[in-house]
């Protein structure tokens, strides 16, 4: 598999999910998703890890996508029941939209996964991101898995308690959230301060400027995808508009 | 003892398992997988001791006792029963299980409230919850802390707390990861006091830790992990 610069990993994906949320065709959003699973699989994403970490986000979106396409009312009724339409083909066509945009974003994401944080942040500082900003970024990345974590820990914890979380009344059900929100609250400012106390004892920002051991450089083959990505992205946007 | 005449609790059979991936770069390429087709039994009548060095996955083991961790290959089997076909609330009324990090199993704005909810869950009643909450704060020492928050309690305080939760759901076996390594001696010894005195109500109970006095003292069986293997050091 060949390393590309995080910073061309950028710019593919801001390519492609520019496309994804301009375009309003189904029929070339099916393009671009096509072509964006086989950059993605370039780029050394897997996309089976992806689809079993978000599999239930993938089930809310294909609910919300049966929601956007019910009584739509647009193009011939397909479902009809009584005096109600339920399903048309423009209410269809919206939906599969949708779902092709939501799958061409999540793909960019997949991309993006790839680039390892620490070259992520020298790429940023190397395109003239200021180092906190960059830095704050990643953080964040990194943050967000570790509160799924804890928030997931914590569950299973509720449960070692003899709790079975389906079968609690619906009465005591919000103060059972309450109790499942406690920990991870406090966890969470735990590791804040964690995390903060041991950037001051590590010197964060003592100096004003930095330098690093590692820069990046662009390869040939980076320059072909950054300029090769942007410029069939603008065509494509250029011949749709047209 | 003969293994004849004692009460099983558990059977793992060829059990095997590994943490997934994570992605990127740099991971190192050892593909063994952590645990690797394991076979032993435990059994109520023991105080069993499971050592072995940092990171050759007894927590990892205790888990998939639990049910937490589901295994790649072979079973574990909880009184003969598959554990893939309980939930693991169920387990956890049967099998209680004590966090290397205790933190992470409590709930409540104060020590009583955490020990009180999910008694309250179970629709028991506020007299019979308040007995049997003030019998286990006397029995773990804990009377003092009965209105302060847990997150503020030191780590050993905090595993008392978490154990008395356990002891509360009326577990028949306790798997208890490193319950000694923050208690002091006096502690320590209260620890084992009580385990002794759950032993002999019938409660089995296997027990992670590194400690040789409080193994030499105190346990019936000890289990050595390796990489590789686990080994029965008191045959
Ligand atoms: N959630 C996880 N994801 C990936 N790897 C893990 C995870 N939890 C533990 N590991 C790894 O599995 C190995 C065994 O961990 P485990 O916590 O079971 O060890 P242990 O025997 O309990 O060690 P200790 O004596 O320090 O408590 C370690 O190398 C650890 O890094
Ligand atoms: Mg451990």
């Amino acid at each position: 598999m060949k390393v590309y610069d995080p910073r061309t990993k950028l710019v593919v994906v801001i390519a492609l999910s520019s496309l994804g949320v301009v375009i309003k065709d189904a029929s070339l959003l099916a393009l671009v998703l096509v072509v964006g699973i086989i950059v993605s699989h370039h780029f050394g994403a897997s996309m089976l890890r992806a689809y079993h970490r978000l599999k239930k986000l993938l089930v809310m979106l294909f609910l919300i996508a049966v929601l956007q396409s019910l009584f739509n009312g647009q193009g011939e009724a397909l479902l009809v029941w009584g005096n109600f339409t339920f399903l048309t083909t423009g209410g269809l066509m919206r939906g599969l939209e949708f779902l092709l945009r939501m799958a061409i974003v999540l793909l960019s994401a997949t991309i993006v996964a790839t680039a390892d944080e620490r070259e992520m942040v020298q790429g940023l500082v190397q395109s003239k991101v200021p180092y906190e900003l960059a830095f704050m970024v990643s953080l964040g990345v990194r943050f967000l898995p570790m509160l799924a974590q804890e928030l997931q820990d914590t569950m299973v914890a509720l449960q070692l308690r003899g709790i079975e979380l389906k079968k609690i009344p619906w009465r005591s059900r919000l103060d059972t959230y309450v109790y499942l929100l406690l920990p991870v609250l406090v966890g969470t400012i735990k590791k804040a301060e964690a995390i903060s106390l041991s950037m001051e004892t590590k010197g964060f920002r003592a100096r004003h400027r930095r330098s690093s051991y590692r820069r990046l450089r662009f390869a040939t083959r980076d320059v072909f995808w950054m300029v090769g990505s942007t410029m069939s992205a603008c065509m494509l946007l250029v011949l749709y508009w047209q | 003892m003969n293994d004849a005449v004692k009460d099983t609790v558990y059977s793992i059979e060829n059990l095997s398992f590994s943490y997934p991936h994570k992605g990127g770069r740099y991971r190192d390429t050892l593909d063994e997988p952590l645990l690797q087709d394991l076979n032993f039994s435990l059994y109520r009548e023991d105080f069993t001791m499971l050592c072995g060095d940092n990171g050759c996955g007894k927590t990892t083991l205790g888990k998939l006792l639990l049910g937490i961790l589901r295994p790649d290959q072979g079973r574990v089997l909880l009184e003969g029963n598959d554990m893939q076909t309980g939930s693991l609330a169920g387990t956890a009324r049967r099998v209680g299980y004590l966090f290397q990090d205790p933190g992470k199993q409590l709930f409540g704005t104060t020590v009583y409230q955490d020990l009180a909810f999910p008694l309250r869950l179970r629709n028991l009643a506020e007299e019979t919850i308040e007995e049997k909450i003030e019998n286990i704060l006397y029995e773990l020492d804990l009377v003092p802390l009965r209105d302060r928050g847990p997150y503020v309690l030191s780590q050993g305080e905090k595993q008392r707390v978490a154990l008395a939760a356990i002891l509360l759901n009326g577990a028949e076996y306790l798997v208890l990861d490193e319950p000694t390594t923050s208690l002091d001696v006096r502690r320590k010894e209260k620890l084992a006091d009580l385990l002794a005195r759950l032993r002999k109500r019938g409660v089995g109970i296997l027990m992670i830790g590194h400690d040789q006095d409080f193994i030499k003292a105190h346990a019936s069986r000890v289990l050595r992990m390796e990489r590789g293997g686990i080994f029965d050091e008191s045959l």
